[in-house]
């Protein structure tokens, strides 16, 4: 019996270790202190997009995550950050064989200026070929980096308006920004054409 | 009518001052040596100056119209789409619309000024623009065709307006739209639909189905393309057009055209047969000589007018600007098969998706 006792005890202290551990690694996870590195990327981790935007630290100093309610309905989006479901975009990403896609739009005042979008790729050969895509279309304002994994690769793109003329104090907060990001998710940089004049 | 005129020569003698007017890499036609090489024309600093804001302008327009066809498209679309489908102009304008391929952009907007004597009749003065849209959201099967003129069935390409006057229809068409969709088209067969409405000045609705059939054989090619046309003015018609192509070499194409029309507005049977030689020493000109014969089988057999004419297409300026020179001979029935001289010259500009 004693033995059965010291057992249960043992039992006991080990349950209450792990349950120590979980609690304390629980936080950690879901906090968007910038600089943590990033251990689970998987597309179907339930807390992916917080993960990858705030652990990334991509929002520019004076910007805020926008709910722009056209662009979230438009997209399918519930809330900002979220995947995208509207069928017209998965289509276009499937061509491609790119799955999960999630969309941050980030702003001022309700005012879009950033938007982030990222894309899981099962098969990493098929990257190129989206990256390709992207590199042609000329109107763009992108920088677009590369994060492997082992059963994949997701493709993030960082957007800005075309259309819109950025402050110098706007476009140093975008480029620190993802510098913050590339150091913290440690993503690979394709191209960068954010402020080249729209031809 | 003095305004087209004047605003043509203007830009034909912009253009022709500052343009080189041979393509150095080019072989002489008769020779097939290359010319001496030539020093290198300087255009005054005012003709530069013309040219590069001509330059700016064309591209300033040529946006405009990618970005209203583009409008356009996504309206069109987000129509006929499910809420859950229709594109967000928001998320396009910092991604792109990533079904579409980046280089398909098909939307061309070409403006033609240009005018032609003609003996007897004097100077006629013309301007003509044409907008085809692309429409890529459809599967990049439907253009949308806006023009100040109608493309008119029941007339063979050679003895068009313009070029010779037998198609009193098509003088009557001052405007026209029209969708116009591929259904189907495989190296050997395209069919397509057209609908749409002539403005005459009164809208008239007008239908068409078009096929064309075509088999390849070394330099030989066999081409078919019959059409079914309704107008509502004007009923049923139907033609079919027959081109026997031979290309010995890629810069010389001869080509026999046989065309066939009937339509409730006919009386009877039309033909005509054309024979062409072209000529294409460069990506930047092009030079053709067609013989045509064109007249009645039924009810009764007659020929109402023969032509010989030359047409002379290069490039100007740039990709966009393209002279067309067409001198030639008609000899109609209603003149007592005197010979009548013509000259047709015309500018066309293109805007939008120049490549």
């Amino acid at each position: 019996m004693p033995s059965l006792h010291r057992q249960f005890s043992l039992s006991a202290l080990a349950l209450a270790g792990r349950l120590l551990l979980v609690t304390l690694f629980i936080p950690l996870a879901t906090s968007c202190k910038p600089g943590r590195k990033i251990t689970d990327l998987d597309p179907a981790h339930p807390d992916l997009l917080q993960i990858i935007i705030e652990s990334a630290a991509i929002c520019p100093e004076g910007y805020e995550l926008v709910q722009n309610p056209e662009v979230l309905r438009g997209m399918g989006m519930k809330q900002n950050p979220d995947f995208i479901s509207n069928t017209s975009e998965l289509e276009a990403m499937a061509r491609f064989g790119g799955t999960n896609p999630f969309l941050a739009v980030y702003g001022i005042n309700g005012s879009v200026r950033m938007m982030v979008n990222g894309v899981f790729f099962r098969d990493a050969n098929r990257v190129d070929a989206f990256v390709r895509d992207q590199e042609k279309r000329k109107r763009l304002r992108i920088a677009v980096y590369e994060k492997p994994l082992e059963h994949g690769t997701w493709v993030l793109i960082c957007a800005v308006d075309p259309k819109r003329t950025y402050p110098e104090s706007e476009r140093q907060a975008i480029q620190a920004a993802l510098e913050r990001k590339e150091n913290n998710l440690e993503t690979q940089l394709r191209f960068i054409r954010l402020w080249e004049d729209p031809s | 009518m003095r305004g087209p005129p004047l605003i043509f020569f203007c830009l034909l003698a912009i253009t022709a001052a500052a343009s080189d007017s041979t393509d150095p890499q080019a072989l002489h036609p008769s020779t097939n040596a290359l010319p001496k090489p030539r020093p290198p024309l300087t255009p005054p600093a005012w003709a530069n100056e013309v040219l590069n804001e001509a330059g700016r302008q064309q591209e300033r327009a040529s946006g405009w119209v990618r970005s209203s066809a583009e409008w356009l498209d996504r309206f069109f679309f987000n129509l006929s789409a499910p809420v859950h489908a229709r594109r967000n102009p928001t998320f396009d304008r910092f991604f792109d619309d990533r079904r579409l391929d980046s280089s398909e952009q098909d939307t061309v907007l070409r403006l033609s000024p240009g005018m032609t004597l003609k003996e007897g009749e004097g100077i006629d003065a013309s301007f003509r623009f044409s907008l085809r849209l692309h429409l890529p959201r459809f599967e990049d099967q439907v253009d949308l065709v806006i023009a100040n003129f109608g493309r008119d069935d029941a007339v063979d390409d050679t003895f068009r307006t313009g070029r010779f006057n037998d198609s009193p229809l098509e003088e009557e068409t001052d405007r026209s739209i029209s969708l116009r969709t591929t259904v189907r088209e495989t190296r050997r067969l395209r069919l397509s639909f057209n609908a749409g409405l002539n403005f005459r000045p009164e809208p008239v609705p007008k239908l068409a189905a078009r096929l064309r059939l075509e088999e390849r054989e070394g330099i030989y090619t066999r081409r078919l393309s019959p059409s079914l046309i309704w107008d509502q003015r004007d009923g049923f018609g139907q033609n079919a057009r027959l081109d026997f192509e031979r290309q010995p070499a890629p810069d010389w194409k001869q080509r026999a055209s046989t065309f066939f029309l009937w339509s409730e507005t006919s009386e009877g049977v039309q033909a005509s047969e054309t024979l062409s030689f072209m000529h294409t020493p460069s990506r930047k000109r092009t030079h053709a000589i067609h013989l045509g014969a064109t007249g009645k089988l039924e009810p009764s057999t007659h020929m109402t007018a023969y032509i010989i004419r030359y047409n002379h297409y290069r490039s100007i300026y740039r990709n966009w600007a393209y002279l067309e020179i067409e001198p030639g001979l008609q000899f109609p029935r209603e003149r007592d098969w005197e010979a009548t001289p013509f000259i047709n010259i015309q500018l066309h500009i293109l805007l939008g998706a120049v490549r």
